[in-house]
C-alpha cells in the first residue's frame, strides 16, 4: 500500500531530523551514552511496524519522546535495580558531609546521579524541557498528582541527600 | 540553599549532561539499517489498519457519534455523487487537518465485501480549497451497517499521506484503489506516480498489492502547445500531449511566468472555474492518466492587462516539472491558470463540440433551385452578425451538419489571415443551445441556419483592422459575403441549425 510507502519516507525524514534531539533525552535519562544510542535504537526500531500511529499523533516528537520515557522506565523496573548501565559508578552518597545539606553545584550533580528513575524522568522534563505538569503527566502516562509528587520528592531528595533512598520505580505509587 | 537556587542548579546540570550526548549519526544509521533489514512479514503489511482492540473501542465511540445529529458542518455534502447504492458519507472519525482556507470534503466512496463475506463501505476525505484549487491528501475510512446506521470500522488511509484517491472500486475480497502519489520522488524526481493499490480485506485488516499505473509527466514526454478556442468564452488553453510510448499522469493548475523586457514575472493565479472554463462541479482537479496520444488541456485567461511588453509566457507543472516557453510572445498580464482537464478546449463545463469543418449531408448535392440560399446581417451593440439560411423550394426535402465555409477577404479577394473565423457551437449571440451536433432536416416549412458573429471590441481578439467581406459558401448550392465593419474581431462561425435565427 502507497501508504507504507510514505509513513517509511516520514519515519526516514524524522530519524533525520529528530534522532540528535531524541537522544539527548534519553542519554539524560540514562546518563550513559552507549546506553541511551541503545534505548532510543530500540524504540524507533520498535515504533516503525506502527508508524502510522507516530504520523497520526498531535505530535510526532512528543509521542517518540514518551515512547523513550515509558521504554526507559520499563526497562529499569524489569532490571530491578540490578543492573545499571551507567558510564560511570555512582558515588556513594550517604558520606556524613553529604546529609548536612547540598551546598554546592558538585553535591547537587552527583545527587542528580542517583535520582530513582521516575523522580529523574520528571525532572528531566520539568527542569529541561520545561513541561508542564499535565505535560509530564501525559508523558510518563500518569496522573498530575504523581507528577507533583515526583517532583517534590527528587528535589527533597537532592536537597536532603536522600535521593537514592527510594527505590526504584517507586515515585509511581499514586499511578 | 533555597528553592530557586536549587532549581536553578538543577537546570544547568541538565543543560551540561545534555552537552555531552553523543552525535547521533551513528543512531540514524543503525535505525535504517535496522528497518531496512526487515523482511516485508516483519514489517506488518497491516500496520496502518487499527488493531482490532483499538477499534473495537473506537466503534464505540463511533456509534455514539453517528448516532449524533451532524451539526458541526465541518465537512460538506459530496463533490461527486454516489452510486444509489451507496448511503451519504458518514461525518469523518478522524478528519484531516485542514490548512487556511480548505475544509473537509467528501471524495470518492465504494461498497466492499471482505474475505469473510462481510460488507463495509470506503468513504474518502480530503481537504480541499475550492477557490484556489487546493488539496491535501485523501483519508479513508471504512465503515460498516449496524441497526441501519453506518459505524466506523477502521482507516485505510491515515490524515497525513499526500496521496490523492482517483478512483475505488469494490472488488470480491476488498478493493482497488487508484491513487495519485503527490509526495515528491527521491533523487529530485517529480511526484505524481499513479498506481492501483489491490486491497485484500479480511477480519484483521487488509493485505495490499501495488501495480504502478502510470509515472508523472515529464517535459520530455509532452508536446505543449497553445490553442486560441471560443468555448466558453474567448481564451487561450495550454495542451499537453503525450507522445511518449508509455502512460503518464500529470494533475492540477499549471504556473505560468511571464517574462518582460525588464525582467519583471507577474503572478499566476489559480482558479477551478472561471469564464475561460476549468472543471465542472468538482471540489478538486483530478489527476490524468494521459495514455500515449492522449492530451490534457488547461484553460489561460489574464485579468489587470495593463502591460503588453510580455517576452515570453512558460509554465511549470504543480509537481514542479517545468515545460519551458510555450509562447514566445503575449500579451497577457496577471495569468488566471485553470486546472489541467480531458476536454481540449479546457472546459469541462463547455468542451468544444466537434462537427464536420465543412458542411455535410444530402442538401449539398441538391441543385441550386431546390434551395434557396439567404445571406442577411445586422449589428448589435459592438457585436456583429450574419446569417445563411437554406429553405427548401418546392418538396425537396435534405439534410445537412456542420459548418458552412467561412473567410475572410480583403476588397482584392484575397484571403485574409486575421481575423480567422473560428468554428465554435455557440457565442454570445446564439448558435448550437444543446450539447450534442444535429443533422437538421431541411424541408418545405423547415429551414436550416448557421450565424456568424463577430466582435468590434479590440479586447476581444485578434482583428481585421482594414475591414473587408465576409465569403460564406456553401459547396455547389450558393455562395455569399457582406461587407464587415472596422475593426472586426474574433469571427465565430456555428453550426447549422434548425429554424431561421441560427439559434436552436
Amino acid at each position: 500500500m502507497k501508504v507504507v510507502i510514505a509513513a517509511d519516507a516520514h519515519f526516514a525524514e524524522f530519524v533525520e531530523q529528530h534522532t540528535d534531539a531524541l537522544l539527548t533525552t534519553a542519554y539524560l535519562l540514562t546518563r550513559d551514552r552507549s546506553g541511551a544510542e541503545e534505548l532510543l535504537q530500540d524504540v524507533l526500531v520498535a515504533l516503525y511496524p506502527q508508524w502510522d500511529r507516530v504520523v497520526r499523533a498531535d505530535s510526532a516528537l512528543a509521542y517518540v519522546r514518551r515512547s523513550v520515557i515509558n521504554r526507559y522506565l520499563n526497562q529499569r523496573r524489569r532490571r530491578s535495580a540490578g543492573e545499571l548501565s551507567l558510564a560511570s559508578v555512582p558515588e556513594a552518597i550517604n558520606r556524613p558531609d553529604f546529609t548536612a545539606g547540598l551546598a554546592d553545584r558538585d553535591q547537587v550533580r552527583r545527587a542528580l546521579a542517583t535520582l530513582p528513575e521516575r523522580q529523574r524522568a520528571a525532572v528531566v522534563l520539568r527542569y529541561f524541557y520545561d513541561y508542564s505538569d499535565q505535560q509530564i503527566a501525559d508523558a510518563m502516562e500518569c496522573r498530575i498528582g504523581t507528577v507533583r509528587s515526583l517532583i517534590s520528592r527528587a528535589l527533597a531528595g537532592l536537597r536532603a541527600g536522600s535521593a537514592s533512598d527510594t527505590p526504584s520505580g517507586a515515585g509511581g505509587v499514586l499511578r | 540553599m533555597n528553592a530557586e537556587e536549587l532549581e536553578s542548579i538543577v537546570r544547568d546540570e541538565l543543560r551540561r549532561d545534555a552537552a555531552n550526548t553523543s552525535s547521533g549519526g551513528a543512531v540514524r544509521a543503525a535505525v535504517l539499517e535496522a528497518v531496512n533489514g526487515l523482511s516485508p512479514v516483519d514489517r506488518p503489511a497491516r500496520r496502518w489498519v487499527v488493531p482490532l482492540l483499538v477499534a473495537a473501542a473506537v466503534v464505540a465511540l463511533a456509534v455514539a457519534a453517528t448516532l449524533l445529529p451532524r451539526s458541526f458542518g465541518r465537512h460538506s455534502q459530496p463533490a461527486h455523487p454516489k452510486p444509489s447504492s451507496l448511503p451519504a458519507a458518514p461525518a469523518p472519525v478522524n478528519a484531516p487537518a485542514c490548512g487556511k482556507g480548505q475544509r473537509v470534503v467528501d471524495g470518492t466512496s465504494a461498497k466492499f465485501t471482505d474475505v469473510g463475506g462481510k460488507v463495509g463501505y470506503a468513504y474518502e476525505y480530503y481537504c480541499a480549497e475550492p477557490n484556489g484549487g487546493g488539496r491535501g491528501g485523501s483519508v479513508v475510512e471504512t465503515f460498516r451497517m449496524v441497526g441501519g446506521r453506518l459505524v466506523y470500522d477502521y482507516a485505510l488511509i491515515p490524515s497525513g499521506v499526500q496521496e490523492y484517491v482517483m478512483s475505488m472500486a469494490g472488488t470480491n475480497g476488498g478493493l482497488i484503489i487508484r491513487e495519485y502519489d503527490a509526495n515528491p520522488g527521491l533523487l529530485g524526481h517529480p511526484g505524481g506516480t499513479v498506481s492501483d493499490e489491490n486491497l485484500v480485506i479480511d477480519q484483521d485488516g487488509a493485505n495490499s498489492s501495488s501495480e504502478v499505473v502510470a509515472q508523472p509527466c515529464l517535459a520530455t514526454d509532452l508536446t505543449v502547445g497553445i490553442v486560441h478556442t471560443y468555448e466558453p468564452a474567448n481564451h487561450d488553453a495550454m495542451q499537453l500531449t503525450n507522445h511518449s510510448a508509455k502512460p503518464c499522469a500529470v494533475w492540477g493548475n499549471p504556473r505560468y511566468v511571464q517574462t518582460t523586457r525588464n525582467g519583471l514575472v507577474s503572478s499566476t493565479i489559480s482558479v477551478l472555474r472561471g469564464p475561460a472554463g476549468g472543471l465542472g462541479n468538482e471540489l478538486s482537479a483530478p489527476p490524468l492518466v494521459l495514455q500515449p496520444g492522449q492530451t490534457a488541456s488547461a484553460s489561460i485567461s489574464s485579468v489587470q492587462v495593463s502591460r503588453c511588453a510580455v517576452l515570453g509566457l512558460s509554465a511549470v507543472l504543480p509537481n514542479g516539472v517545468r515545460l519551458g516557453a510555450v509562447r514566445d510572445s503575449a500579451c497577457i498580464g496577471s495569468v488566471v491558470s485553470y486546472p489541467l482537464v480531458r476536454a481540449e478546449n479546457g472546459s469541462e463545463t463547455h468542451p468544444e463540440l466537434k462537427a464536420p469543418v465543412s458542411a455535410t449531408g444530402s442538401c449539398l448535392n441538391l441543385n441550386a433551385g431546390d434551395l434557396l440560399t439567404s445571406f442577411g446581417g445586422r449589428d448589435e451593440g459592438n457585436r456583429g452578425r450574419m446569417t445563411v439560411t437554406l429553405s427548401s423550394q418546392g418538396s425537396a426535402s435534405c439534410t445537412i451538419t456542420g459548418y458552412p465555409d467561412v473567410r475572410v477577404l480583403d476588397e482584392d479577394q484575397n484571403l485574409q489571415k486575421f481575423p480567422f473565423p473560428a468554428q465554435t457551437p455557440r457565442g454570445p449571440l446564439g448558435g448550437l443551445t444543446g450539447n450534442r451536433f444535429q443533422q437538421v432536416t431541411v424541408s418545405p416549412g423547415h429551414p436550416a441556419t448557421a450565424l456568424v458573429e463577430w466582435s468590434t471590441d479590440p479586447a476581444d481578439g485578434r482583428c481585421d483592422s482594414g475591414g473587408g467581406d465576409l465569403f460564406l459558401s456553401l459547396g455547389i448550392i450558393g455562395a455569399g459575403s457582406g461587407t464587415l465593419p472596422k475593426p472586426t474581431c474574433a469571427i465565430q462561425v456555428h453550426p447549422f441549425v434548425a429554424g431561421s435565427t441560427g439559434n436552436g
